[in-house]
């Protein structure tokens, strides 16, 4: 007797390119924050921010969202010290959520590639 | 996208005045003037442009509202990421150029055609009383802003070359 069975062929990455895009679109706001905080930084009265990574609704998307925070740093020696250390390791993030991605694109062409043959 | 390109050329462009007035200030150090007038050294007030928290809650007033914060309390100023993107915040401006209020130095030059003929500094002339050694740190000062904003433009740029990247084999 011939049976049939479908095959549900499990969510490849589809969760994360979306935890890999949103991660990238934080470090791009982050990097617009810090790069006010620099611009600023010789402003009287100025008060630096950075973002934070805030709870956000994975159902529709956004698995979190940002929040400005202020920072304590003295002088404009001090705003520029913490703008560029964060920033740096801001890129350093956003380089590896990249390489992250590329790889995921590459593996679901591989996938799909194979699928071809 | 907020734009870093922007809020960084605010930046450059607002020490690049600072930098201007200084070497201005520094050329007209001994001058002496023959109107008898003298030349006040100046000074860039900077302010921020647009503050952040305005714009992005001018910003997010899309479906995408969101306001949360890590801890749920204090103020709303969590953000979705479209409304950041949408968001525009203004790095720095030149709020005004202010001129020293300093009394100016009074030299005895009795030889100097533009020395006062009468009054209380007969035999003096007038020059402008400006600190070299604050200007020059206030020079460097405004020369490390100026690297800094240009560090912040370049890691711009390679995030967007990054971000280019990701879909080449």
């Amino acid at each position: 007797m011939a049976t049939s069975r479908r095959y549900y062929a499990p969510r490849m990455s589809d969760q994360g390119l979306d935890y890999i895009e949103a991660g990238m679109r934080f470090a791009r706001t982050r990097a617009a924050v810090l790069a006010d905080d620099v611009a600023n930084a010789r402003t009287p009265g100025f008060v630096p921010r950075d973002a934070a990574r805030a709870p956000g609704d994975v159902r529709s998307g956004q698995p979190f969202s940002a929040v400005l925070q202020e920072v304590q740093a003295s002088g404009a020696v001090g705003v520029l010290e913490f703008a560029m250390t964060a920033q740096a390791k801001n890129a350093v993030t956003y380089r590896a959520l990249a390489d992250q991605e590329h790889a995921m694109l590459r593996e679901l062409r591989t996938v799909a590639e194979e699928a071809r043959r | 996208m907020a734009d870093v390109y922007e809020i960084a050329a605010s930046g450059m462009a607002a020490q690049r005045v600072q930098m201007d007035l200084i070497a201005e200030n520094l050329a007209n150090a001994g001058v002496v003037r023959a109107d008898g007038s003298v030349f006040r050294p100046k000074t860039a007030v900077m302010e921020t442009a647009a503050p952040f928290e305005p714009v992005l809650r001018d910003a997010i007033l899309g479906p995408d509202l969101r306001f949360s914060s890590p801890n749920n309390e204090g103020p709303a100023l969590a953000f979705s990421f479209d409304a950041a993107d949408a968001a525009q915040p203004g790095g720095v401006a030149i709020a005004g150029i202010t001129e020293s209020r300093r009394e100016p130095q009074y030299r005895y030059a009795p030889d100097n055609p533009f020395a006062a003929k009468t009054g209380a500094h007969k035999g003096y002339v007038a020059q402008p009383e400006v600190d070299p050694i604050g200007q020059m740190i206030a020079l460097v000062a405004s020369g490390r802003a100026y690297d800094a904003d240009v560090s912040m433009l370049q890691a711009a740029k390679q995030m967007d070359l990054d971000a280019a990247d990701i879909d080449r084999a």
